[in-house]
């Protein structure tokens, strides 16, 4: 598990990359309880300093960072790499000794943190190959990255017998040689990529729909039955009751929006109710939408699933996915707007 | 004619900003995962990064705070595992107690003091309900089978501890011992020595 963490809140840009190591095969409730001293900390490391795109003796700074990157992590992992192969007898707790296996099964860390170490670029998925155009599309169809694949067309195109590979890093999305779990025994490296539903929902979907929600309602002119509700709701225990309007607030926390979520579904209906004759249709739609968000959220929170719950959930991104169009045109950034309006 | 103009260039505007916009972002993306990833290796909560934000307070944070500055992060490593060995070897000697092995009177002492494991629950004895034959204390540590002497004692230091001194029951044990009981509606006093004979 790595995550990239500020030291200070105040002075200085003093950033640190904490490694830690945890046993999996502890029970997950007892493994994420912070007093349990199940996580320990592996290694700190230096984060360097930041490069801009532009220049080219940045390229070459970039490239050292990576590099040194690389050679940090292959330390680190050096004592992994025997043992997953032959064992090692390790003591357990009723007092026998078991030969163990000791294998990297999983990397808990947000997206960023993967395309840092997975040697990837920003807008691409470290499991599948998908191209960037067809990331909103919800199809199942595209294979599983291959990074063994990858490393064999980086020595090919070392020692110059160049083939169509030269263009395969570009399509792909990956900067080669550079994937640090890469030289790990028994590891698959797609599955080291663990949903994350913190960064992934809470943080950045939540707010994409807030976002989009806010443009819907300014365009019908619902914006302050919206903002009236939101400061309405009542309180009740375990909810925490918004104090101020959605776009008043500067910053949200995780916790926060998580329980936006639940409340922003509530909200809505409310603000939205009387449509007018042309107002049905969009209204009805992005409702669905929300709500198709809400309830994929809710399943995936589920302790444990059935077939049956599973189904559920895939139901809920569908048809958030079939909805969402109705928030295309709040999707624009504001440079974009920029742009079209200068044509 | 200008309306005219007007709607054209804003029918033009939405038509670019529909065509310019898409949903084609990475997190997007990772959503279709879930399910899959639910199948192969269970529930997602398990997975969770928002502990590893704990982790950092207590064990980067904390450390940054208590160094100097000046190489930190050796500071930090460092003020953690010290942390760490301490903790782990009180965990251990505990549970060695607990088995029962043969430490010194000072660290047995030095336990008793800074304990990190919780206490039991201690066991209470409640008296349901109304009976006929109980109508002072005396009667009600008869039939609790709890000595008299203990149940003043909790009274006393009850009533000290909780009560303004107008509301204080007297603390002679015999004017205590032939109140009615209907004075004390909630009267839960820890047994020790009686608990130990239940388990």
């Amino acid at each position: 598990m790595s995550d990239q963490t500020h030291l200070t809140n105040f002075s200085g840009d003093k950033n640190a990359l904490p490694v830690y190591i945890m046993l999996g095969n502890l029970p997950s409730g007892w493994r994420n309880s912070p007093t349990s001293m199940a996580v320990l900390l592996l290694a700190l490391l230096l984060i360097p300093p930041k490069v801009l795109k532009s220049c080219k003796a940045d390229q070459h700074l970039r490239q050292i960072n990576a590099d040194t990157l690389w050679d940090v992590f292959e330390h680190i992992f050096a004592p992994l790499q025997d043992p997953a192969h032959d064992g090692v007898p390790i003591d357990c707790a009723h007092g026998k000794v078991r030969s163990c296996f000791p294998i990297l099964a999983m990397w808990i860390a947000d997206h960023m943190e993967n395309v840092a170490l997975h040697g990837i670029k920003s807008n691409v998925c470290p499991r599948w190959e998908v191209p960037a155009v067809e990331l909103g599309t919800n199809m199942k169809v595209y294979p599983v990255r291959d990074y063994a694949i990858y490393h064999h067309y980086d020595y090919e195109n070392s020692i110059g017998e160049t083939n169509q590979a030269d263009m395969m890093p570009e399509r792909l999305g990956i900067r080669l040689g550079q994937n640090v779990f890469y030289r790990l025994n028994q590891v698959w490296l797609p599955d080291l990529n663990k949903p994350d539903m913190l960064h992934t929902v809470y943080l950045e979907l939540f707010k994409h729909m807030m976002d989009w929600i806010q443009g819907f309602l300014k365009k019908h002119g619902r914006l302050e039955a919206f903002d009236e509700v939101w400061k309405a709701l009542p309180p009740y225990p375990g909810f925490l009751v918004p104090k101020k309007a959605y776009h008043e607030v500067m910053q949200w926390q995780g916790k926060e929006m998580r329980n936006l979520g639940r409340w922003s579904l509530g909200v809505l209906p409310v603000a939205l109710c009387q449509p007018e004759r042309a107002q049905l249709i969009p209204f009805k739609r992005a409702l669905r939408c929300v709500r198709a968000l809400g309830d994929f959220n809710m399943m995936a929170q589920y302790r444990s699933h059935t077939a049956e719950t599973i189904t559920y959930m895939e139901d809920y991104l569908d048809m958030f996915q079939k909805m969402k169009d109705i928030f295309l045109e709040f999707r624009v950034t504001k440079r974009k707007r920029v742009k079209i309006d200068q044509q | 004619m200008r309306d005219a103009g007007r709607e054209e260039e804003t029918k033009l505007r939405m038509d670019l900003i529909f065509c310019e916009s898409h949903f084609n972002f990475i997190k997007m993306h990772l959503l279709s995962h879930f399910s899959d990833h639910i199948r192969q290796f269970g529930n997602i909560p398990m997975y969770s990064t928002e502990f590893g934000e704990l982790v950092h307070k207590s064990q980067i944070k904390a450390g940054w705070r208590q160094s100097n500055k000046n190489d930190a992060s050796r500071q930090i490593v460092q003020s953690y595992s010290r942390q760490h060995g301490m903790r782990m070897r009180l965990l251990n000697l505990e549970s060695l107690r607990r088995c029962g092995a043969d430490l010194s009177p000072d660290l047995v002492a030095q336990f008793d003091t800074t304990s990190t494991t919780i206490a039991p629950d201690i066991c209470r004895r409640m008296l349901k309900g109304r009976r006929d034959d109980v109508s002072n204390m005396a009667d009600f540590s008869r039939v609790l089978g709890v000595s008299l002497q203990i149940i003043c004692r909790g009274l006393i230091r009850y009533s000290r501890h909780n009560l303004q001194p107008e509301r204080r029951p007297p603390e002679d044990p015999e004017i205590l011992e032939s109140l009615p009981l209907e004075l004390l509606t909630q009267l839960e006093i820890p047994v020790l020595s009686f608990q130990e004979m239940e388990i």
